[in-house]
């Protein structure tokens, strides 16, 4: 049988590499619109909104996801690339039973952790991501999707643990 | 004998598809003139969602700070997002019936703290309050949690 936390992660990993905001309140008006919704940024400092697919000007509301990779290359592009093919990773590893499903967790488990240290480090210190705060600064500029990322990681770690290895 | 299976069980199904109805949609239009709005409460025209408050079509409150008082509403949207997760894990027939049966009651039990939170909320802060759509859909799914984890039975035994 599937394990099901895992395919919980590989959804809330979709959510988080491909989403802006979770819609909240959502109304058919003219097509479907919504009141409200929480944003999935990494980190913001009231201008720039950090995500895990580009960056987000708050003033503008001008998606710039292509900056990125225009500007940097594909060493901008990174982040997106690992986060992605964990997301695939999460959803084949739930379904292989055995050691082979396993080691795929495993895998999923370090790129993620890697993903989460990267980030930390970049906002911090490097600042190819577009967004670099103090130390002090940190906790008020983490967004909900860096908070979603750890909760990620935790699930992993359950999915792990309850992996089926007996075949 | 063992019974034939079907494909899902309805009504832990049905209690986690209205927990994510509530927990994501405002209203449904039904027509041109009616539409059916998913709040725990209303007073003066002011919509309390259990996502957020609307009056007029602007929103009071927003998850897009985490901040102390935005807290306890993000831990009871999450609540509820869980225990509708936990109906439709509960809806499958794969899983085992001990599994299932915990995994309903503890849904149930969510949205039954839930419920007691709004209640004492209402009687506490604002008296006199037409109650929703919401508040209404979270009894709706105790009570079909609760059901449904009492007729799940154990086909192996």
């Amino acid at each position: 049988m599937a394990n099901k936390v895992g395919i919980l992660n590989g959804i809330l990993l979709v959510i988080l590499n491909f989403f802006s905001v979770i819609p909240l309140g959502i109304y058919f008006g003219i097509g479907l619109s919504s009141y409200t919704g929480i944003p999935l940024m990494f980190a913001q400092d009231g201008i720039t909104a950090v995500y895990a697919w580009g960056i987000l000007d708050i003033a503008l509301s001008n998606g710039t996801w292509w900056l990125r990779l225009g500007v940097m290359g594909i060493s901008g592009f990174i982040l997106e690339i690992v986060l992605v093919v964990s997301c695939i990773l999460s959803f084949i590893g739930s379904w292989i039973e055995g050691n082979g499903g396993r080691k795929m967790m495993v895998i999923i488990l370090i790129m993620e952790i890697l993903s989460f240290v990267f980030i930390l480090l970049d906002i911090l210190v490097i600042g190819t991501l577009g967004l670099v705060v103090t130390i002090s600064e940190l906790f008020s500029s983490l967004g909900i999707g860096m908070y979603l990322l750890i909760i990620i990681i935790l699930l992993q770690i359950i999915a792990l643990k309850i992996h089926n290895i007996n075949l | 004998m063992e019974p034939k299976r079907k494909f899902i069980r309805f009504l832990p199904f049905f209690g986690g598809l209205i927990s994510l109805v509530i927990g994501f949609i405002a209203h449904i239009p039904i027509g041109s003139l009616f539409s059916m709005r998913f709040h725990i409460v209303e007073l003066h025209g002011i919509f309390y969602y259990i996502w957020g408050v609307v009056e007029g079509g602007n929103v009071w409150f927003e998850f897009v700070q985490l901040s102390l008082d935005n807290i306890v509403p993000l831990l009871l949207w999450i609540l509820l997002l869980f225990s509708g997760i936990c109906g439709i894990i509960g809806a499958s027939y794969k899983e085992k019936p001990a599994t299932i049966k915990k995994l309903l009651l503890i849904g149930g039990f969510t949205v039954v703290l839930e419920l007691l939170y709004f209640t004492v909320l209402i009687f506490i802060n604002l008296g006199s309050v037409a109650l929703g759509l919401g508040y209404y859909g979270l009894i709706i799914i105790s009570i079909l949690y609760f059901l449904s984890a009492g007729l799940i039975t154990d086909y192996q035994k």
